[in-house]
């Protein structure tokens, strides 16, 4: 039979190594994090919004033909005669090319890829589209490379001095209906240019 | 002797307390934040070093947009004036979800308190820097939010 003194003991020894185990600690771990954003540096810039400027579309007898202009990079425009369903397109005035600069993130010369894409054909209402095609890039003012016909990618660098690639844009624009119904308005769509790292 | 279980269950009791109470920890204050940075194919790769002050420095592939901040840290329960040792390591590389394989971006050259001593509340707060380096091509990495893991071990030595 335990004793009351031998209980006393048996209590200290007990509260001796709960001491014991509430010291200091020897080591801890901790799993943190680490972040960090990374960001695009390259920008595109529409100089000028590339714009046939006024037109006169003239249906055609029927939709066997639809007729077109071509707005060069360089500026004039092509402006076939009629199609044969006497379908056509006048330019009249203000055509202008688009223009615009990739900046490639840093003042040095770096080859880009662009390429050009994603068109959406002009409309205005619900008359008939006027569709956008040849998506032409044309001679650099800023940076070098071969232009053109850019859809599968063009392989331009930028000038070492600003970083900048600036060139002109054209396309051509088409009746969606040589016989379709073309109401007086500002008929508008866009296409996309890209620019990455070669 | 009733009285003495009750001593005994009032020692057991009081030990577990104490020893809750001063269990370590090491909390974190705040992340090691790099900067908001870009790649620019000018170099075979980049580099951005956040030191413990948050001075960040970026260079080859790499530009800063907007500078780091170092990770903040605190650790309980070594006692009080007691010099610790600080480990750090990579757990996993920065990652962003759905970023092309390879594309990571590795931390490396920690940098902490050495050596560090806690003060009179127990206490240690102390700061961590790194470097941080691209693993993968400059031009496969893309834009995002990259995260990665570090283990922090702070030990009596």
């Amino acid at each position: 039979m335990r004793t009351k003194a031998n209980f006393l003991k048996s209590s200290v020894i007990m509260a001796t190594a709960m001491a014991a185990l509430s010291g200091p600690a020897d080591a801890v771990d901790l799993v943190a994090t680490a972040d960090a954003v990374l960001v695009t540096l390259i920008t595109v810039t529409q100089n000028t919004q590339m714009t046939f400027g006024n037109i006169a579309v003239i249906p055609g007898s029927d939709d066997t033909a639809q007729a077109s202009i071509t707005l060069l990079a360089a500026g004039t425009v092509t402006d076939p005669v009629a199609e044969a369903n006497n379908a056509n397109i006048v330019a009249l005035t203000g055509a202008t090319p688009g223009n615009y600069t990739v900046f490639v993130g840093d003042t040095a010369a770096i080859p880009m890829t662009v390429t050009t894409g994603t068109i959406v054909n002009l409309t205005f209402g619900g008359n008939a589209a006027l569709n956008l095609s040849a998506i032409d890039i044309g001679t650099l003012s800023t940076g070098t490379g071969t232009s053109g016909d850019c859809s599968g990618g063009c392989i331009l660098t930028s000038a070492a001095a600003s970083g900048n690639i600036i060139f002109p844009v054209g396309a051509t624009l088409t009746q969606s209906t040589g016989n379709g119904t073309y109401a007086d308005g500002t008929y508008t769509g866009s296409f996309t240019l890209t620019a990455i790292y070669q | 002797m009733r009285i003495f279980k009750a001593t005994f269950f009032a020692l057991l009791l009081s030990g577990i307390w104490l020893a809750q109470a001063s269990a370590a920890s090491l909390l974190e204050n705040q992340p090691l934040t790099f900067c908001t940075m870009g790649l620019i194919p000018i170099a075979a790769s980049g580099q951005v070093v956040v030191d413990m002050a948050g001075t960040t420095i970026a260079s080859g592939a790499a530009i800063s947009t907007s500078p780091g901040q170092a990770g903040n840290y605190t650790a309980l329960g070594f006692g009080r004036q007691t010099l610790v040792t600080i480990l750090v390591s990579q757990v996993s590389a920065l990652s962003s979800a759905g970023s092309p394989p390879g594309t990571t971006l590795s931390l490396s050259n920690f940098v902490f308190p050495d050596p560090a001593i806690t003060n009179n509340q127990s206490k240690l707060i102390f700061d961590l820097g790194a470097t941080l380096t691209t693993d993968g091509t400059i031009q496969d990495y893309v834009a995002g939010a990259y995260s990665g893991t570090i283990m922090i071990t702070v030990v009596v030595p």
